[in-house]
């Protein structure tokens, strides 16, 4: 019996807490324990996949594991602040703030299968100089 | 990990054991931490560098630590490919990036 379930016996014991209220604990205890158990399977063998398709042959895949994208979304605090000031105030004139960008609420959507099956980005533009250009992102 | 790039008629394979890169930055982030304790004024010169300006709030010996860290998760992820890109009309130039 984990320490916390102890804990929660000895108040019901002890008339702190009534018994509905312990089962009720005791309840939330073990989702939050399925929860956690779950938590590192849901991204083993998961892939975050870029493509990029030009009209002139030109292909590129890179994908990247979830787990690998779980671990470095601790380094984004650091990588935002090695953005050279000119290229944040560039993007900044375009409406794009990267210090805006959440990647652990980003992770928590992806745990959560909000976006199973569904892409990511799906752009498909005709670029003057590559001709027509497709862009899709997307987990699976 | 393996960098495979095909250029025609060069095709170049570079293996680079993430062990050892792994292990190289934890030497040198020990090495590093031990400098910025033995040499505070040099690491101060550096962080004032404007060059250095987005490195300011976290300390070199942390960053080699950090990138340490992420070898470490990237050898934990098993066998995959991380790019794949082909260019050129008959795909002439085509360049690889697999994990082992």
């Amino acid at each position: 019996m984990s320490e916390e379930k102890k804990k929660i016996m000895e108040m019901i014991q002890e008339g702190k807490i009534t018994a509905a209220e312990g089962l009720d604990l005791l309840q939330a205890l073990e989702e939050g324990e399925i929860k956690t158990e779950i938590k590192p399977s849901r991204f083993k063998n998961r892939f975050l996949r870029i493509r990029v398709y030009t009209a002139n042959a030109t292909k590129v895949n890179v994908n990247i594991p979830l787990a690998l994208m779980k671990a470095a979304s601790k380094f984004v605090g650091v990588g935002m602040k090695a953005i050279p000031e000119e290229a944040r105030l560039e993007m900044a004139k375009k409406g794009i703030d990267l210090t805006q960008l959440d990647i652990e609420e980003l992770m928590n959507i992806i745990e959560q299968g909000l976006v199973e099956g569904d892409k990511i980005v799906d752009i498909d533009v005709n670029d003057p100089v590559e001709g027509q250009v497709r862009v899709e992102v997307y987990v699976d | 990990m393996l960098v495979r790039i095909r250029t025609g008629k060069i095709r170049l394979i570079i293996p680079m054991p993430l062990f050892l890169a792994e292990q190289t930055l934890e030497a040198a982030g020990e090495l590093v931490r031990l400098a910025e304790r033995l040499l505070p004024t040099l690491f101060v010169r550096i962080k004032n560098n404007p060059k250095m300006a987005g490195f300011r709030h976290v300390s070199p010996g942390r960053l080699i630590e950090l990138s340490g860290q992420f070898f470490e998760e990237m050898r934990r992820c098993g066998r995959w490919r991380m790019v794949e890109i082909e260019a050129g009309k008959q795909h002439d130039l085509r360049i690889y990036v697999d994990f082992y």
